[in-house]
């Protein structure tokens, strides 16, 4: 991607491993990469601003939950694109990707994080 | 009972012979066809062999052998596994006894009979009712065990979905280094920094290393059978637990955790303990649906006067406290009353199966401890546990293993 043109991704996840190694992929693939370490300070970040193109979120986590975090993205910034990951377990049964679509996330991948496939999504989603 | 069926197997110990032969007559009426297939001691030692090597559908014994008595025949042949003897056992006694009888039924006798009124029907009612007896008690323990193992597989079942989560996150930082790996080499084979191999390789290792961590800890849950009870450090046993808990609960409860100084030795089987912590936490969790604190303290406490403390009902003595607080709803008494009970439970059909707390109050009893309830609603809810202190000799025995 030519400077300058870089796409900006907002990262959030409260595993810092995960976070980290996330982080440092995606902006080997070429992407502006900003992180949070929660839902609070991803929000924070999102409306201070400048914009990211696309916010990945995990949706487990302390806090505001990853599917909270969508419903606000989408309401305040309905531009912004929106990626949930999640590992499946939680207090409630049932299916956080799918809430995840229902809530308006334009694409989920499932954890462990296929990283060739979040490659193929962020590719997808900044065109 | 057709002809073929085999006659019920009855085991007769006494060691007089006209005694022996007056119980078989009773049984078997000479002249009739025999309704019993009757086995013969002439003293507690064969008694014991037989017993312990055969199946019989009952055994009369004489409480006056000449190598032993009634009680430690019965203390022999007890299976402490399930809490009753191999077969019924109706003891035999002399008259005006009853010191004797009471002993017997103590130890695990169903019924007993006084020799010096015998008659057909008196042995026939005995064996009936001695087999009755029984087969109720075993029917009670199949179900406790059942019970346990439902409860058993409901912690695994909590603790599951947190584990599942905590592993995809490790498996995906593994992942991350390995594609990382894979695009430096490939696009850069003959450059190939192995400073920056070695510490991918690192970080793979030592995540791998808490995967490892992660399964053998609930590894220890799943065990189907619970181990022995033995000597533990009661604050040891709640770190353990707590190494599995974080996950589940940390989403929305803070975890504090008090332990006291000291240790505190125990006799306990700690899976069973575990699985009452568990139990109570995600009860706390549940009772504080938008968040809130768990607090788990220990102490050390030493009952003089129970009726002083409050504390009426618990013996004197040196005791290990546990207690687990929430900030939850906290119950109103009706409910309190009510949560030691199998399958009583407030909560939806698949959350909830109410087996949480009548097995922790049966871990508890096992233990020869006590359990304690306080809780008001809007105020939250504490949960205390006492065990007895274990005598320091033997924390040192175990620690010396
Ligand atoms: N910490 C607590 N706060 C409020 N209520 C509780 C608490 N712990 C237990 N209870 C009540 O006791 C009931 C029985 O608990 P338990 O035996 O663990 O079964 P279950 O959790 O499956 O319902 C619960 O349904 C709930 O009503
Ligand atoms: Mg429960």
């Amino acid at each position: 991607m030519a400077g300058g043109t870089k796409k900006r991704i907002l990262i959030i996840d409260d595993d810092d491993l995960v976070l980290q190694i996330i982080c440092e992929v995606v902006e080997s693939f070429g992407y502006d990469v900003t992180s949070a370490p929660d839902g609070e300070s991803g929000l924070e970040m999102l409306a201070k601003g400048p914009l990211p193109d696309i916010v990945v979120t995990d949706i487990i986590m302390p806090g505001l939950s990853g599917l909270e975090v969508i419903a606000d993205v989408k309401r305040k910034f309905p531009g912004v694109r929106i990626v949930a990951m999640s590992g499946g377990g939680g207090s409630k049964a049932g299916d956080n990707l799918a809430t995840a679509q229902e809530l308006g996330a334009d694409a989920t991948l499932a954890k462990p994080v296929d990283f060739p496939g979040l490659l193929d999504i962020l590719k997808d989603l900044s065109r | 009972m057709t002809d073929k069926a085999p006659l019920p197997e009855i085991l007769i110990i006494d060691d007089n012979d006209v005694d022996r032969e007056g119980i078989r007559r009773y049984l078997n009426p000479p002249g009739t066809r025999p309704a019993f297939a009757v086995t013969e001691a002439d003293c507690g030692k064969d008694g014991i062999d037989l017993v312990l090597s055969r199946r019989f559908d009952c055994v009369f014994v004489d409480y006056r052998l000449h190598d032993m008595d009634g009680v430690q025949f019965l203390r022999d042949i007890y299976d402490p596994r399930s809490g009753l003897s191999p077969a019924p056992v109706v003891m035999l006694t002399g008259e005006g006894n009853e010191t004797v009888m009471l002993e017997a039924l103590r130890f695990g006798a169903q019924d007993y009979l006084i020799k010096g009124n015998l008659s057909a029907d008196a042995v026939n009612i005995a064996l009936k009712k001695a087999c009755e007896l029984f087969e109720l008690k075993a029917g009670q323990r199949r179900a406790e065990e059942q019970l346990h193992h439902m409860q058993r597989m409901e912690a695994v079942g909590q603790l599951t979905a947190g584990i599942a989560h905590d592993f995809n996150n490790l498996l995906t930082v593994v992942l991350g280094n390995l594609y990382q790996l894979q695009q430096r080499i490939s696009s850069n084979p003959d450059k190939i920094d192995p400073q920056y191999v070695l510490k991918k390789v690192e970080t793979m290792e030592s995540v791998a290393r808490s995967g490892a961590d992660l399964v053998r800890r609930l590894m220890v849950f799943t065990r189907q059978r619970s181990l022995e009870q033995e000597v533990v450090d009661l604050n040891e046993c709640i770190a353990d637990t707590l190494e599995l808990l974080r996950r589940p609960l940390g989403e929305t409860v803070e975890i504090e955790v008090r332990a006291a100084q000291e240790s505190l030795p125990v006799a306990i089987d700690a899976v069973e303990f575990g699985n009452a912590l568990i139990n109570m936490a995600i009860n706390a969790r549940d009772a504080m649906p938008r968040g809130g604190k768990l607090t788990i303290s220990t102490q050390k406490l030493t009952v003089d006067d129970p009726y002083a403390t409050g504390l009426a009902g618990v013996a004197a003595g040196s005791y290990a406290v546990v207690a687990v607080t929430d900030t939850g709803t906290g119950m109103a008494p009706d409910v309190a009353a009510r949560i030691f009970e199998p399958f009583f439970t407030t909560k939806g059909p698949g959350e909830g199966t109410g087996l949480g707390l009548a097995m922790a109050y049966g871990f508890v009893k096992q233990s020869r401890g006590y359990i304690t309830v306080d809780s008001s609603p809007g105020r939250g809810t504490t949960f205390r546990i006492y065990l007895p202190v274990a005598p320091s000799e033997a924390t040192a025995a175990a620690q010396g293993n």
